[in-house]
């Protein structure tokens, strides 16, 4: 299992992502569940648009309640076949991850090298990944309940709400949810921590490895065959 | 962590084990395993199957594990995508490289792929190309379809082999001609090109066209700009019209600026005619693999 570390400069995207006061000195440490430290930086997961001064961790928690009533809803099993609950789910998704900032993040400095079309590329296959990967992990489940267990202030801009996804057999799941609300009033993720392994940050660990190596070029064509893989067989 | 919890239930399976066999001669395990264990005790790898349909990963768990141990290959790949998606359990990529190494070693060409991509990775594996080619080739010759188009692109950009571009189209065309989409696409690029093959812009335009019926917007764009000027093809600038609407559509943005470009040299009725074409379009997607 991919540890947590901590993001350091060099891992950080460029610059240009960062808005007003964000720099790359500012890194602020959130605390999650008071176990793990998750040391993330105000400036990497940033747009210049759009964007909220503070999540109050409150209208996160209401946020992840009011999308997890909707999940359950997508994942009623008389409501259609495995492939189209996820379908649903990942629809969901689509709809309420930040897949831009989570894209650019996990791609950290390499977003400033590459080229347009690269950029392009890698956003196409990296949202489908992403996608293709939440939605089967979180779609198709029957008898589950995700139980808003806590919400906390993040970073400056972020909150984190902790949950609890209970199954209709096997130990619950903890997931935690990245939260930023902005001036639009729009909430959306920016990651997901299952129990306490962020996924942004173990997907910039691997692509930070892979381009290093072989370039964006590589990080795109181990993303294409990613996409490649197979799921459970009859 | 899951891998301590994984650890820590062997360890308890195996004292459960060991009272069963002291009480009842080792016959009644499942019974005292649990509730679960009682299912798995009957259940086929159907059942399991079934369970995994209607989203009870954990009845689907508990039904594969018992037939994985014994050996039974598909139940080992299905607990590696349980473990690899975290359907049931916490995701543990390194609990699903254990079990698809197990069943590419029992002969599962779906394992080996999926073994060989989280080797390409590192992915809860070392990563290590070499390693990967030689689960893909085995996979590929198996007749895994994914595995073909990857060995290929292995071959494209010399990772754990040297790099081929003839051993690469080689690769990718099995795949295509087996129905998978990109590799489809793949080969329209490399005929137009000549690339690792020779030069034969009829059979790009075939390969696109068979891509782009299976929804591919890439290849739809493609097909399009072909059918325009002729390319392989014979000139049909309405049907060009439909293929490139169809791509825009799925939000391809040099495709919208292709059609807006041949739009203007067709009249009302032909671009009406192109747009009721794209509407009443119905890809064919292959499910071959």
């Amino acid at each position: 299992m991919t540890p947590i570390g901590t993001i350091t400069a060099a891992t950080m995207p460029s610059e240009e992502l960062a808005t007003g006061t964000t720099s790359l000195k500012n890194l602020r440490i959130g605390r999650w569940l008071g176990v793990v430290a998750l040391t993330l930086t105000l400036g990497v997961l940033s747009l210049p648009t759009n964007v909220s001064a503070q999540t109050p961790p409150e209208e996160a928690h209401s946020f992840i309640q009011a999308l997890a009533a909707q999940a359950i809803e997508a994942l009623d099993p008389a409501t259609g076949t495995l492939q189209e609950r996820e379908g649903r789910v990942r629809l969901l998704l689509s709809e309420n991850l930040d897949l831009e900032r989570m894209g650019r993040f996990a791609l950290a400095s390499n977003w400033k090298k590459a080229k347009p079309d690269q950029r392009m590329e890698y956003m196409k296959l990296f949202s489908e990944f992403v996608l293709s990967t939440y939605s089967r992990q979180l779609g198709g489940y029957t008898g589950q309940t995700l139980n808003v267990v806590g919400a906390e202030k993040l970073t400056k801009r972020d909150a984190l709400v902790s949950t609890e996804i209970h199954q209709a057999s096997g130990p619950p799941i903890a997931a935690a949810w990245r939260v930023r609300k902005f001036k639009n009033g729009d909430f959306k993720i920016l990651d997901v921590v299952f129990e306490k392994l962020s996924m942004v940050q173990a997907q910039q660990e691997q692509f930070m490895s892979i381009a290093s190596r072989d370039g964006v070029d590589g990080v795109i064509q181990m993303l294409r065959l990613k996409l490649t893989k197979y799921g459970a067989q009859s | 962590m899951s891998d301590m919890t994984n650890r820590s239930k062997t360890l308890r399976s195996r004292v459960i084990e060991r009272i069963a066999d002291r009480l009842t001669g080792g016959l009644c395990i499942a019974v005292l395993a649990g509730g679960l264990a009682t299912a798995a005790g009957a259940a086929s790898f159907e059942d399991g199957w079934a369970a995994f349909k209607k989203g009870d990963y954990g009845t689907a768990l508990n039904i594969w594990t018992p037939l994985a141990d014994a050996g039974d290959a598909k139940a080992m790949f299905n607990l590696g995508t349980l473990y690899d998606q975290g359907r049931g359990v916490v995701p543990s990529r390194k609990q699903a490289v254990d079990w698809w190494r197990k069943a590419a070693d029992a002969g599962s060409i779906h394992a080996a792929h999926n073994l060989a991509l989280a080797m390409i990775s590192g992915d809860g594996t070392k990563q290590d190309y070499d390693a990967a080619v030689k689960r893909l080739t085995s996979a590929a010759d198996g007749g895994s379809v994914r595995s073909q188009y990857s060995l290929g692109k292995m071959y494209e950009f010399g990772l754990g082999v040297s790099r081929n571009t003839g051993d690469a189209a080689r690769w990718i065309e099995k795949a295509a001609a087996s129905g998978f989409h990109r590799a489809q696409y793949n080969m329209g690029k490399r005929y137009r090109d000549g690339d690792g093959v020779s030069q034969d812009l009829a059979r790009a335009a075939g390969w696109f066209m068979a891509a782009a019926r299976q929804g591919y917007a890439k290849a739809q764009n493609h097909i399009g700009t072909r059918l325009a000027r002729g390319e392989g093809i014979a000139v049909d600038k309405v049907e060009a019209l439909k293929w490139l609407y169809l791509a825009a559509g799925a939000g391809h943005k040099k495709a919208a600026e292709h059609a807006e470009a041949l739009a203007q040299s067709l009249s009302d009725t032909e671009r009406q005619k192109a747009r009721t074409m794209a509407d009443s379009f119905e890809a064919a997607p292959n499910d071959v693999f």
